[in-house]
Order: structure tokens, then sequence, then C-alpha cells
């Protein structure tokens, strides 16, 4: 894209950003008014609700109560609080008695597909959850594609699916489905095997405010925290492996040993074209079947340049030590 | 030797300063605004008398026996039934609740096997905490490997006395008969322990510590100039972690400072070996290679969010890190007609990093945010630079070369706005801008600009429609020499990760949960990558995947699950055998189709479970070469797994249950890089032999499972 379109691009936002104050100007209601027009409570909070939402009732909610959201003991949740009405808002309304065929008023619920804005879903949620784990939500990638906190977790279940093991690895799946195909690739972390699962890497609620909602403030770091062993700083570094393991590496998963993003010798070969040590054409020729090459066989160019990670041997410059 | 490399310290500073004033504007604005928050009303005649609270013990045993059919190295991979025959295995959690005194969560599962894994969490919740952890991970690659190479005292690889060397493998005369059997695995093992305080409204503290050792042989190539060796490395490494943090938690705003330490030590620093070829000068019988060094990295962070503006919300991190290695270099070459002395006995490896970044939320309307987004990270190294002399491989002296030691800095700057319009569509579009900058590198600075627009569409009350485009550019100067000493780089090959790029993606996907019983939906995921000023390197990559789920729960008894998954990787890339134009091109096809189902039954018969589930994955890799006359295709690598789980629970009370599983495996590979490359194939390289799997594996087991105790009634209020 040229400059001239991202000039274009910024005029176009710009417009946009004008025509929508234009129509509808920022008049936020201060907390008097809101808590004016707010409908009422139910008169017996859990008890009114518990009467329609049993376990035989087509939204069944009692396993809450196997879930630390339904642990009076702690003075941070709903329970200890405005039970149901802590997260679903006031129930008055809703709770109230109908005339046959009346629509039963809304209340607050929750979910990717579900009535309630996503803003009013999750202001609710981080009504409690807004702390420490949660303080780069505001502004990371799942709050600005505006998806719902209920979209990943699940409430009402006795284990949450998301909180762990294969289950979390399902749910994210869920949306993201090309890391779904890596996972099965030949050569994978044991996300698989239920062995690790998203968040080993990623804290999804943006805690480090870096990129892809990794755990650490920059992918190397993330990496390092169980590839210690590649860290150095080495006296010969390979820069595009001090810079970003994933210039080579395809974490997700891939059909290349050491989940290497294409094969050697040809993802080397993206790279070295040296005078002296020319990107040779190796076809199969160079098979066992042929004239079996070491370029081509084993661990291909790291049969000999086996530090590719840098190396802190005097005499490894070429990384051969 | 090394300053003018450095970020002169002002420019650090007024960047770390720029965040630092956004942080503290973040905290006056949640000091005016904390004390105008709406207090919640107070109903305490809720008596929650209908909720069943949970209290007292509850837990569940599992133990049972498992029988494998078959040897099979892949199928222990992660797992730990490696080997065929029976094992014991045991799986357990218990809890305790209690509204007034300590709560326990204690789980195990995998006993039995090198994956078990147990965890043990206590304390009082909004009080404080404990944890336990260990984890075992065995990661498994071969049992099929072979070498002659002998440990020896000190971890050295010696080879058998009597060892004839020559000139390639295929004249080793003794090799056959000094070959023996090695398992190619890396045992993980983590100890986790961790304790929480929160001590009412003020900050909350925790500590975290773990350590990991690992165990194992890896391999690793090693090289006398043209004559290489496939080695088996001893692995034997420790990296312990330590977390400080204290957080505070305010309605209007949040804090956290956080220290970061972590501390990696290797037993062993180098890999001496014996050469088993003929010395390609004298004195070249013995080659060393560097091993991990041992390393720290300490790092000190603090973040802050504010909500305090109604409509806003402000939020930052900055982040300074320091690693640190000072490993024993050792000598120059083990060959002693070579031997040089060296400037230095340790690299003095030291990298200074700085992250940082500021991010803010506007509501301009009721249905109008604006995001903006600054985040920086720049890694200084300020190892020594030095001349050190270069022993090629051992065999002979080069010119002596300079350490370089990479730095560099990258920011990036992103904006988005996004709109809730009628009907539920929600429509966004943004900018990221991304400039870099590196020290020693050809190409040392990039730009990438990038727009992107996301629509998000509701058809129906229960579907969702979201389809997104994003177009990136990224340029830089002309590739310039530098003064290294290597060789250089074919003038007209742009390496990929610095090269100019035309980026193009698009994704569209479609969600229905039609009603309580039928979700389904599918995606389509496209990218594009064309490199426009490459002549050497690589060229263009695409990459497409399909996908398509569904679910269906008829009952509450019956559930089904479904996915089928597509993907291509496509890459093209030319090469130049004579260090001028191209004359040779490759395309590369990697290509992924998985198909799972689930299907799960309760009250079969009574109180019988049943459950199965079927899983199919084919990876295939395809190379085709050009080298000018006509296309030739090496053989697909090619992986097939086919994965079959039986399930069957029957409760005989309503605290004892009865299980019967079985797990079918079907794992084949095909790979050309290791598929009939014996120890000796290749004359030049001493091979280990690899086999790439091959198994059928069945898997059964029997487990009886015992309910404990049981949540205790609800006490209402």
């Amino acid at each position: 894209m040229a400059p001239r379109g991202v000039t274009l691009f910024f005029l176009a936002l710009g417009g946009w950003s004008l025509l929508a104050q234009a129509a509808e100007p920022p008049a936020l209601p201060d907390a008097t008014e809101v808590r004016a027009a707010a409908p009422a409570y139910t008169a017996k909070g859990a008890d009114t609700c518990l009467k329609c939402h049993d376990e035989d009732s087509k939204i069944p909610v009692l396993a809450i109560f196997k879930t630390p959201h339904g642990r009076k003991g702690d003075a941070r949740t709903p329970f200890a609080q405005l039970q149901c009405e802590s997260c679903h808002g006031p129930g008055g309304d809703h709770a109230q008695k109908l005339r046959a065929e009346a629509p039963r008023p809304h209340i607050r619920d929750f979910g990717r597909l579900a009535s309630s804005p996503v803003d009013d879903q999750n202001g609710a949620c981080l009504g409690c959850h807004q702390d420490a784990t949660r303080i780069g939500w505001q502004g990371s990638a799942h709050d600005s594609a505006s998806v719902p906190c209920a979209s990943c977790h699940t409430v009402h279940a006795a284990k949450d699916p998301v909180m762990g093991g294969l289950g979390e690895a399902e749910v994210c799946a869920g949306c993201h489905a090309r890391e779904r195909v890596a996972h099965n690739g030949a050569f994978t972390h044991s996300i698989r095997q239920g062995k690790m699962s998203c968040d080993g890497c990623h804290a999804v609620h943006g805690t480090s405010m870096g990129p892809a909602l990794l755990k650490q403030p920059t992918v190397n770091d993330t990496c390092f925290a169980c590839h210690a062993d590649k860290r150095g700083p080495y006296l010969w570094e390979h820069a595009p492996a001090a810079e970003d393991c994933t210039t080579c590496h395809a974490p997700h998963g891939s059909n290349h040993r050491a989940m290497l993003a294409r094969p050697a010798p040809l993802l080397c070969q993206q790279c070295h074209s040296q005078a002296g040590h020319p990107s040779l054409a190796f076809s199969p020729g160079g098979l066992p079947s042929g004239a079996p090459s070491a370029f081509l066989l084993g661990n291909s160019c790291s049969n000999c340049h086996s530090q590719v990670h840098g190396s802190n041997h005097p005499s490894g410059a070429k990384l051969l030590r | 030797m090394n300053r003018k490399f450095h970020r002169p310290a002002h420019v650090r500073g007024v960047r770390a300063g720029f965040l630092l004033a956004g942080l503290g504007g973040c905290t006056f604005l949640a000091y005016a605004q904390d004390a105008k928050l709406p207090e919640a009303p107070d109903l305490p005649e809720w008596a929650c008398k209908y909720c069943p609270f949970e209290s007292g013990f509850e837990g569940a045993l599992d133990l049972g026996a498992a029988y494998v059919s078959d040897n099979a190295f892949g199928f222990g991979n992660y797992t730990g039934f490696d080997r065929a025959g029976p094992y014991l295995f045991g799986n357990a959690e218990l809890h305790r609740r209690s509204d007034a005194s300590i709560n326990l969560d204690f789980r195990a599962e995998d006993l039995g096997v090198d994956s078990r894994v147990l965890s043990l969490d206590a304390g009082r919740p909004g009080h404080y905490g404990f944890h336990v952890g260990y984890r075992g991970s065995p990661r498994l690659w071969d049992d099929g490997a072979q070498t002659p190479f002998l440990r020896l005292d000190g971890g050295e690889l010696g080879l058998p006395s009597g060892w004839t060397t020559a000139g390639t493998t295929g004249a080793m005369s003794n090799l056959d008969a000094s070959l023996h059997p090695f398992d190619w695995r890396l045992d993980r093992r983590r100890i986790d322990l961790g304790a929480a305080f929160m001590p009412g409204r003020g900050p909350e503290y925790r500590v975290n510590f773990s350590r990991e050792q690992r165990s194992g042989t890896q391999v690793m190539g090693g090289t006398f100039l043209t004559q290489g060796s496939l080695l088996p490395r001893l692995v034997d490494d420790v990296t312990e972690q330590l977390e400080l943090s204290a957080a505070l938690q305010k309605p209007a705003w949040q804090w956290r400072g956080v220290y970061q330490g972590s501390f990696y030590r290797n037993a062993t620093d180098f890999l001496g070996w014996q050469n088993p070829y003929d010395p390609l000068s004298p004195g070249a019988s013995r080659g060393r290679l560097a091993l991990a060094p041992d390393n720290q990295s300490h790092q000190l962070s603090t973040a802050l969010a504010s909500q305090a503006v109604p409509g806003t919300s402000i939020s930052g991190r900055l982040a300074a890190g320091r690693i640190l290695q000072s490993a024993a270099l050792g000598s120059a070459t083990e060959n002693p007609n070579l031997a040089e002395p060296l400037p230095r006995s340790d690299s003095g490896g030291r990298v200074d990093t700085l992250s940082g970044t500021l991010r803010s939320g506007t509501r301009l309307t009721k249905s109008l945010r604006l995001d903006l987004e600054y985040r920086f990270r720049e890694r200084d190294n300020r190892t020594p630079a030095a001349l050190y002399p270069q022993v090629q491989t051992d065999v002979f002296a080069a010119d002596p070369r300079v350490n370089r030691p990479h730095q560099f800095t990258d920011q990036l700057f992103k904006l988005s706005l996004n709109q809730r319009l009628p009907a539920g569509i929600r429509l966004a579009a943004g900018y990221d801008g991304t400039a870099t900058r590196r020290e020693q590198l050809a190409v040392d600075r990039a730009t990438e600009n990038s727009v992107w627009g996301r629509i998000n569409l509701y058809p129906s009350e229960r579907s969702n429609l979201e389809v997104r485009l994003a177009r990136g550019y990224r340029d830089g100067p002309a590739p310039h020499a530098l003064d290294s000493g290597a060789p250089p780089e074919n003038p007209r090959l742009r390496q990929f990760n610095l090269a100019d790029r035309n980026r193009s993606v698009m994704t569209v996907r479609w969600t229905t949960l039609q009603d309580e019983h039928w979700s389904y939906g599918a995606g389509v995921d496209y990218s594009h990558d064309k490199y426009s000023g490459t002549e050497v390197g690589l060229k263009d990559g695409r990459e497409l995947n399909l996908n398509a789920d569904l679910a269906w729960t008829p009952t509450p008894d019956r559930a089904v699950t479904a996915y089928a998954g597509h993907g291509r990787i496509r890459t093209m890339q030319a090469g130049s055998r004579t260090y001028s134009s191209p004359d040779w091109w490759a395309d590369n096809r990697d290509e992924s189709h998985t198909l799972s189902l689930n299907l799960e039954q309760r009250n079969v018969v009574g109180a019988l479970d049943l459950s199965a589930n079927f899983t199919f994955v084919n990876s295939r890799g395809r190379t085709i070469l050009d080298d000018g006359g006509q296309a030739r295709p090496f053989p697909d690598v090619d992986s097939r797994l086919q994965g079959l789980g039986l399930l069957g629970n029957y409760r005989l009370s309503q605290n004892l249950s009865l299980s019967l599983g079985l797990r079918h495996e079907r794992y084949r590979v095909d790979d050309w890089q290791r598929d009939g490359v014996d120890v000796d194939t290749v004359p030049n390289l001493l091979g280990t032999g690899l086999e790439t799997p091959d198994y059928r594996v069945n898997l059964v087991y029997l487990s009886l499972r015992w309910q404990l105790g049981g949540a205790g009634p609800g006490v209402g209020g």
C-alpha cells in the first residue's frame, strides 16, 4: 500500500469519526440518572431466580455453586454481594408476574449471540475482574474485537472448559481456526495431547500488553520461559534468532521438524546466498537413491551449522562450533 | 569499540519518560475520579435459602490398569505410554470448601506414567493462598537411533578403542561393530511453588517460583570442514524462575509491579568429540562445540490502567530488563597446531531491554469508539566487541573476526475506530504502523504500514457473519555492505524478514447457534505475501485455511460434535548457484487435512454411558525444484494419524463407577530427509539412522472411580 493510500485511509477515518460525532453527540448520562432509570432488584434475590431457574429449566444454573462464583465466604464473589443480580443486573422487571402471552422483560444475558451488548456484558464481568491480570484488557485484541467474556467462559458449569488443558484449546480453536489446523501438524507443542494449553504462551486478557496477547512483552521473552537455553546472549549471534523466534519457527505447529516454518535447506536459502558458499540447487538427485547429500539429508544445513541459535565458541562466527 | 552501537541514553530516557508521563497521567486521573463512583445498594434480606452452597470435602479417586499392545516411541511422546506391556495408573482430586476456614484443591493426573501432574492449592479465597505443583513431560523423538560414539567422563564423546578412521563413512571398517542404540528423548520435570496474600483493601502480593530440570539426549551436528557427524548430546540443565509481584485494585484504576528473574544453568558448557574421519589437517583429531551457556535474566515492570474518565480508558506498561551471560569461552580450537590466544576469557554478554505500551480507548459517541496504542521494544546489546581468532572447525586458521552484537528498536503505532450500527452491526477499521531500526544488518531500517477493516453482521438473531480484510506494505532501504569480515551475500538476495513485502489478509467466519440443540460454523482464512523487490530469496507466500464445525445436542443425554479443517501453505523462492541472477526455483506446498468426530450418549442402558471419538489428520509437504531445465519433485513428506477412542462408563452405585476404554492410534510418517538414511548412507555425514515413526498401537484400560463424600447440602443464609 503506497503512502497515498495511507493518507486516503486516514482521511476516510477522520470523515467517519466526524460524521459519527455529528449524528450522535457524546452525551453520557451521569450516575444519578442511571440509578433513577434503573429497574428494581428482585424481592428476594437468588431465591426469586431459583424458583424458575432450577436444574430442570431450559437454562439450568445451579452448577455455579460448584465454582468460585458460588462461595459466599469470599467477599469478592457474586453470592457475597447481589447474588444472581450482581452479574445479571436488577431483575425485578424480569421476575415479575406477567399475563399469559406477555413477553418477559429482558435481563442482561451473556454470550456471543446474547441480546445484551458486548460492552454491557463485559462491563458486568469487569466490575469485579478488572484486576491486575486484566490490567491490559482495555484496548487488547479481544476487547477491540468485541469478544464477550462469555464467548470463552462458561460460568454456569462445574468446570469452565476454558480453564485449562484440552478444553481450553477447544474453546480457543472455536475462533482461531488457523491455529487449530496448525496444531494438527506433524510437529507441534503438546496441545493435541492436552499437556499444554494456549495459556502456556498467551495471556488472553492482555496482561503483558505485548504482541499477540503473549504472556511476556515480546515473542522471544515468551519462548525463553521454557527455552532459556536459547536466550544467550551469545558471543556470535544469529540476528533473526535474537530478534524473533517466529522468523524461522511456526510455534502453532508445522509439517517440518523443530516446527520450522519451511523445510531446510530451503528455509535457510531464503536468507543465505553467500560468496564462496552459494545457494546451490539441491535436487532429488541428492537422496539416498542417487548421490546422497549432507546438504539435504539428516539435519540438512544444521549438520554443520548446528549453532543456529548462536554460538559461545570463540571460533563460532559461522555458527559451526 | 562497541560503544558506537548503543542508543544514546537520552533517547532511551525520553521514550521511557514519555511512557512514565502517560502512566502518571493515568494515576492522577484515577485519584481525581475515584471518589465519584456510586455505591452498591444494600440488600441484606436476601436469604439465599435455595442456594446449594458447597461445604466440606468432595473428591474422586481413579485407580486402574492399562495395557499397551506395542512398543511405540511416538505414542509415548508427551503421554509416557511408549513401551508395550501393563501400566498401573491413577487420577485423584480432592476439594474442601469452607466459608470460614481453609479451602483446598488437590489434583493428581496420570500417576504411573512420566507425564504425571500433581497440584495442591490451599488457602482462604480473598485472603491468602498457597500453591505446590509438579509436572512431568516426556518429549520422545526416536528410539531407533544408533551411534558409534561413547560417552566418556566429563560428557566428552569418544570412539571405541581400535577405531580406524577413514575418509568416508563407507570406509570406516569397524563402524557396524561399534554401533549401539540410544533413545533420543528429553524429559522435563517441573516444580512450582507459589503464595498469594490479599490483606484487606491494600495491595495483593504474590510470589511464584519454579524449577524445571531437563535431562536426556538430543542429536546435534558437529563437523570438520566437510566431514560431519550427528552427535548424541547429553542434556542436563536447570531453569529456575522467580516472580514477585504487587498489585492494587481500585474501582477506577489498577496497578501492578513485577520482578521476574530467570536463571539457566547448564551442567556442561561444551561438547567435545573424537573425529571419526581421517583428519583433514594435522592435529584435527578432536572437536569441541559450545553448548548453551549459563545465563540469567532480570526484568522489572510496572503497569497501570485507569477507567476514571467516563468513556475513556488509559493503560500502560513499562518493562526494563537485563540479560547476563559470562560463561568461560574455552579455547579457540582443540587443534594444538593452531592454538591462538583469545582477547577475553568470557564474552561478558550483557543485553539491556526496554519495552513499553501506552494505550487509550475513548468512546467518542455512544456507539463509536477510538482506540490508540503506541508500543516499543528495544534490545541494547552491550556485549563487548573484540577481535577473535577463527580456527575453522579445528582444521585451519581463518581471518580473525569481530563479534557483532545484534541490537534493534521497533516502534508500533495503532489506531482503530469501532462503531456499532443498528441491527447489531459492528464496523471497525484501523491503521497499524511499524518502524524498525537494526544495527549490524544489511538492511538497517524498515517501515510497515497496514490498514484493515472488519464488519460483523447478524443476518438473524442467532447468526453472526464476520469479514475482515487487511493490506500492508513493508519497505526499507536497499541492503548495504557490512564491514563484518564475513563473505558478502549475493546482492540480488533479499532476506525475507527484511525484504519489501505486500501483505493481503482476508478472514470470513460464519457462526450460527440455531437453538439449544444445534450450532454450526464455517470459516476461511487467506493471506498472501508478495516480495516484489526480491530476485533471489523468498518471492511469494500464500496460506489458505478452510474449516467447518458442528455441534448437535438432540437431548441432554446425547451430543455429537464434528470438525473438518484444511490448511495449505505455498511458498515460492529463487536461488542462484552462480552468485548472480536466479538460476533455480523451488515451489514448496504444505497441506493438512483434519477430521474429528465425537459422539456421547448417556444412560444407554440404565447407568451406562458411552462415548467415542475419531480423529484423522494428514499432513503433506511437497517440494518441486526447477533448476532451469525441468521441474524435479521431491517425494512427499507425509504424516498420517488415525485415532479412535471408545469409552464405556458404568455407574455401579452412587459413589462407584467402572470405566473400560480403548485407544487405537495408527501413525505413519514418510520423510525423505530421514527415510533410508542409515548411519553411513552419506559419505561425509556419520548419521544416526533415525527412523520416522510408523506404528499401530492399542491401549486398553480399566479403571474404578470412587466418588468421595459430596458437597454438603445448601445451608441457606
